[in-house]
């Protein structure tokens, strides 16, 4: 590009630098599952049994942290799942999904059955692999598509 | 984007301009990342951000990683009304100077 790219040319350069961002990365599997593992644990402790309840809610956000940390490390970058415009609404849908199953296990606790917070804590897993998938998936497209 | 166009000349530098549009898409990045992005050396890499940070556009943060410090960089609120403005007004020109599509330019 020249020093003083022409409008077509400066365009040309931002959607290449943009969708360079947006090429699928390729993050172990492992990532996910313990992603799945550690919201699993997010939904389930607060309908576990005691003192389950108090250790897990800690492990999970440090695990969280650390995950973050470690992403960090590797790539370079970071983004949030709430900062992109298009993507944050998977993170909304969630999270609203999350609190449910929150509800959920805490129902469990409060008026049986005692293992509803094993099925939360399972359904938090599948879910929150599901979504994080498609959350890449929206913020790559709304990196490639942010010029049209 | 919706954004007012305005030209903006401390954006519109081939490399400033990968540098907002790389940190566009994210919260921050690390200065490795991005020269290993837009190919620059250091030096390069470090005028342009200090002339973008001189104008407001980005924020420098250094953190430690692995006994080394790191330098992470982010656009500032201004830097992003800035990109945005910067890029309507880039596609406000590329729309003026598009070429006619095939047989409509002429009609004989």
């Amino acid at each position: 590009m020249t020093q003083d790219p022409n409008p077509h040319e400066a365009l040309a350069s931002i959607k290449a630098a943009r969708e360079g961002l947006a090429q699928p990365i390729d993050y172990p599997i492992g990532y996910d599952l313990l992603y799945g593992a550690i919201c699993g644990l997010l939904v389930a402790g607060p309908g576990a049994p005691q003192p389950w309840s108090f250790i897990l809610l800690p492990l999970a956000m440090a695990g969280l942290a650390l995950m973050v940390v470690s992403w960090r490390k590797t790539y370079g970058w970071w983004v949030g799942g709430y900062s992109p415009k298009r993507a944050r609404w998977v993170a909304f849908g969630l999270a609203a999904v999350f609190v449910g199953l929150i509800l959920l296990s805490l129902y469990g606790r409060g008026a049986g059955p005692d293992w509803l917070f094993l099925v939360a804590g399972g359904i938090g897993f599948a879910a929150a692999i599901a979504g994080s998938r498609l959350w890449m998936h929206v913020w790559r497209k709304e990196l490639a598509d942010g010029l049209k | 984007m919706s954004a007012v166009p305005v030209f903006d000349p401390v954006i519109h530098a081939p490399g400033r301009l990968q540098i907002c549009a790389i940190l566009s898409g994210l919260d921050d990045a690390e200065f490795a990342m991005i020269r290993d992005r837009i190919g620059v050396s250091d030096s390069v890499l470090s005028k342009h951000l200090k002339q973008l940070e001189e104008a407001g556009y980005v924020a420098l943060a250094k953190a430690p990683f692995d006994g080394r410090q790191r330098t992470w960089i982010s656009l500032t609120p201004a830097g992003r009304k800035a990109f945005a403005a910067h890029v309507a007004e880039l596609q406000r020109l590329a729309a003026m100077t598009a070429p006619a599509p095939m047989g409509q330019g002429f009609s004989g």
